[in-house]
């Protein structure tokens, strides 16, 4: 059997990434900067940086969790940088391609809700809700303690109106 | 089974981004890009990077008017603003260039009325605007006559010169029409905004009486009646009262702390204000929120035109659309009010974000400790940097600046006692907006000592006059120079590195000689004064009547080189200081919006006023004119090369150099002058004291706090009221007693 050479060996690695997590990355970017081509851009920007830091990576974490730390710190940078700051901040769905089927009028007020909240409680609804991670993982994620992410859900459901179940969906 | 949080929102984002579903695959581009290594972008410098974030902000505000709705009308392009009204949908404003009209949508206002039409009317330049009856009215104020659109044009609806509508000792502010009856707000010429008279005037006569009410600073028509903010200086407080028209009697509809309401506006029966600087709706019993919104610095006239809300300022007026109210981001700010236009000028360059200002001039250090240990959620907090301040940054309770390089390299060239002051651990915490320097004035020499200034002013008489004259002339007191002294004591310690000691032998000489004195009466010409806020703008060298002196043919006066002076010291060696207030820019780490706030800060860095940036900055500050003083130079020559050409004839080129050499030779023309700015950078700047004890705190000033006691400790010595040994016991004490910041 040929061995893979290193770089061919990562290729493959982030071609697996890819086909696994593109999607979950692509639109936790569409949360974070409500913009179709910015959060390509970011989304690349994730599984670049992944594949130039694969051989750094020793499964202290699942993938997805690594992906998701890189992909979130991707958006912050982006919103911080200067010419982000300058675009049209409105919280619309505006800048996002329409869907073939038009959504229910409470699933674009929950999102819009979403996109509105503070930083920090965003930050935890998308990644435990939406990205379906464990209190750890979002921990993880987030560089943060498990404390301060549950605080912060709880926090966000009450902005949202939801009834914070204290980990009852955490499988 | 019901749905999960989880699965509900799952689903909801989903269903709205499915969108994204069809999008071609990244991995041929992130391979291709993993395979080709490309470089990242280039760290651009940091003036290149200044130089983009201004393009970036002009050419984002000339798309914001059509992403946002949000409009901006400049003085530039329609003439100064004067007032304007509300009519069906059309907002009618009168302009130095005539009338115009604008309604939503329209990108600038259409021409109406010219000023040479009106003029031609004999329509004075100096009018102002209402609504009568569904048509735009004007009142002119030096012709003293009405006028009404009717038909297509403007008819005199009353001439009122000799009624008692025509009020020599006063000037009308405002006027508005309602049931009949024109109200109109009026002025003495040297009062201030909140001594103002409301007359109901009948406008078909003359008739006119004044209405029991004061401290009337808006005046508004609502389909209930009259709409009033008045405001209570000596309170503290503002009220929204509704007024009968025909009675005159008001009813409180709402109160609020100075400023919480501004900016009143009616269209039917929606009533619309700035209610602690965010836009709200009246719901008949309170306010619903809309979104933040900052006022211009000195916007005086406000309408509800369609649906949305406009603000007018001499220098340019606002409008956003309520359809966008609750969708932009709001930066929240609390604190002290802003020096300038920064928050409505930063709500434009940034276009779908709102500023809310919450005013509050009197908040401290420790109430923003409390707020932050609270939980609050305001962004920013403007607030006097003092020893309180200090320690909460020394405390981690304020969020670190660092990783904004454009505010770290705003700190270069700073004076070193503020950047001192601003830089903590090794972490920036604030941003500085202006500062106070407090210097004496005057050409008499001031004493180097407290005791040998009390010497010098016991030793007073009519023959051999001195001294200085405490704050608005009055003679000084012995709680003048117990202020003195206190603040004198701390400060000296505070520079020696040591604890205070109110048994040191200078204090303790200075308070005996102190109750021992016998203070005359001072009379005469102030020679010194002590409260000066030092400024180098050029303003300060005009003459006291403020005659603008730069008209052909005449000659400016000199410059004047400053006489500051520092206070005299507590001790004979001590260095002695002068004591300023600086006001600062604070990060909460529970922000809502730290990004906007960043942005913020890096705008406000980049505008600052020029004086104030010559303050902060002496080293690396030079004179400069106003900037629209070249524009306005720029303006003459043009307009007369226009003029003349339209005249057939030339240009008098040696008239026209002599009459803007004369502009650009007048002190107030420069933001900063030569003189004025090399003796701050000598004389004062090395000797600025920011009063940074933790005893000398906002808090501890204010009624109840521990340098207040104190001060009350040693007026009751000096007074003669106390003996020694308790006063320096109760000062001990008091100082041991001082509460730690939150």
């Amino acid at each position: 059997m040929t061995q893979q050479r290193p770089d061919e060996r990562r290729a493959a690695e982030l071609s697996r990434l890819m086909a696994a997590y593109e999607k979950d990355i692509l639109k936790l970017c569409c949360l974070y900067l409500r913009d179709a081509g910015m959060a390509e851009d970011a989304a690349q920007e994730t599984f670049f940086k992944a594949y130039r830091a694969l051989d750094r990576f020793r499964g202290e974490c699942a993938d997805k969790t690594w992906l998701v730390r890189i992909a979130v710190n991707t958006c912050k940078d982006m919103r911080r940088a200067a010419w982000f700051r300058f675009v049209d901040r409105r919280v619309t769905l505006d800048r996002l391609p329409e869907p073939a089927t038009p959504p229910a009028a409470d699933s674009v007020h929950l999102t819009l809700e979403i996109m509105r909240l503070p930083d920090r409680e965003r930050d935890a609804v998308i990644l435990y809700y939406y990205q379906g991670m464990t209190l750890r993982e979002t921990a993880a994620a987030l560089n943060v303690s498990e404390t301060a992410v549950a605080k912060r859900l709880k926090r966000a459901c009450e902005r949202l109106q939801l009834i914070w179940e204290g980990g009852a969906d955490d499988v | 089974m019901c749905e999960t949080n989880r699965e509900r929102i799952r689903r909801a984002v989903d269903e709205c981004l499915s969108g994204m579903d069809d999008r071609p695959s990244l991995q041929t581009r992130v391979l291709a890009r993993a395979r080709g290594e490309r470089r990242g972008p280039r760290r651009l410098s940091l003036a290149v990077a200044v130089a983009l974030l201004v393009t970036l902000l002009a050419a984002a505000a000339l798309a914001a008017g059509v992403l946002t709705g949000w409009l901006r009308v400049r003085q530039e392009d329609v003439g100064a603003l004067h007032g304007c009204v509300s009519l069906d949908g059309t907002l009618y404003l009168s302009t130095s260039g005539g009338l115009r009209t604008w309604k939503p949508g329209q990108e600038e206002p259409e021409l109406l009325v010219s000023m040479d039409e009106l003029q031609a009317q004999g329509i004075g330049f100096d009018t102002l605007i209402y609504a009568d009856g569904g048509a735009p009215a004007l009142l002119d104020l030096s012709g003293k006559k009405l006028w009404r659109w009717q038909d297509g044009a403007l008819v005199c609806t009353l001439d009122y010169a000799g009624t008692p509508m025509d009020l020599p000792q006063r000037r009308y502010r405002a006027a508005v029409m309602q049931d009949g009856w024109l109200f109109l707000r009026a002025v003495l010429p040297e009062g201030t905004v909140y001594e103002a008279d409301v007359y109901r005037a009948d406008p078909l006569t003359g008739e006119a009486e004044r209405l029991p009410l004061e401290g009337v600073t808006e005046l508004c028509a609502w389909e209930g009646g009259l709409l009033a903010v008045a405001c209570d200086v000596d309170g503290g407080v503002c009220r929204l009262m509704s007024v009968d028209p025909e009675s005159g009697v008001a009813r409180t509809l709402d109160e609020r702390s100075m400023q919480g309401i501004e900016g009143v506006a009616c269209d039917g029966d929606t009533i619309c204000a700035i209610v602690e600087g965010t836009l709200s709706l009246w719901n008949g019993t309170g306010w619903t929120a809309l979104q933040g919104y900052a006022l211009g610095h000195l916007d005086y006239a406000f309408a509800v035109v369609g649906e949305g809300y406009a603000s007018l300022g001499t220098n340019d007026m606002q409008y956003v659309p309520f359809t966008e109210a609750g969708s932009l981001p709001t930066l929240a700010i609390r604190g002290y009010i802003s020096a300038d236009n920064i928050d409505a000028d930063f709500q434009q360059a940034c276009p779908g974000v709102a500023v809310s200002r919450a005013a509050d001039p009197s908040l401290t250090a420790r109430q923003v400790a409390e707020a932050i240990a609270a939980g609050d959620e305001t962004d920013l907090f403007h607030v006097r940097m003092d020893g309180e301040l200090v320690t909460l940054m020394r405390q981690g309770g304020l969020a670190p600046l660092n990783e904004s390089d454009l505010l770290l390299a705003d700190t270069e060239g700073m004076l070193a006692q503020v950047a001192d002051a601003i830089f903590q651990d090794g972490s920036l915490y604030a941003v500085p907006s202006f500062m106070h320097v407090t210097v004496w004035e005057g050409a008499e020499e001031v004493p180097a000592t407290l005791e040998a200034l009390l010497e010098k002013h016991a030793a007073w008489t009519e023959k051999a006059p001195l001294v200085a004259h405490a704050w608005e002339g009055g003679t000084w007191t012995k709680d003048d120079y117990a202020n003195l002294l206190l603040t004198a004591c701390i400060t000296e310690a505070y520079q020696a590195g040591r604890a205070v000691d109110f048994r040191e032998e200078a204090f303790v000489r200075m308070l005996t000689a102190l109750r021992d004195a016998k203070l005359p009466e001072t009379e005469g010409e102030a020679r010194l004064d002590p409260d000066e806020i030092l400024s180098v703008s050029g303003l300060q060298d005009m003459p006291f009547s403020g005659e603008r002196t730069y008209e052909p043919g005449t000659t400016p006066p000199p410059p004047s080189a400053p006489d500051w002076q520092l206070p005299p010291a507590l001790s004979a060696d001590a260095r002695r200081t002068a004591g300023a207030n600086l006001l600062v820019y604070v990060l909460n780490p529970n922000a809502r919006h730290p990004d906007v706030a960043m942005t913020y800060l890096e705008y406000l860095c980049g505008h600052r006023a020029l004086d104030e940036e010559a303050l902060i900055k002496p080293a690396s500050a030079s004179p400069v004119l106003h900037p629209q003083i070249e524009e306005w130079i720029a303006w003459i020559i043009e307009d007369q090369h226009a003029r003349d050409a339209e005249l057939g004839r030339a240009t008098d080129e040696e008239a026209l150099t002599a009459s803007t050499d004369a502009i650009r030779a007048a002190p107030d023309s420069w933001a900063v002058t030569q003189g004025r700015l090399e003796a701050y950078r000598e004389e004062i700047a090395p000797y600025v004291d920011l009063r940074l004890h933790p005893l000398l705190a906002g808090s501890q000033r204010r009624d109840g706090g521990v340098y207040a006691r104190m001060l009350r400790a040693v007026c009751d010595y000096v007074e003669g009221g106390a003996a020694l040994e308790d006063c320096l016991t109760r000062l001990e004490n008091l100082a041991a007693s001082a509460p730690a910041v939150p």
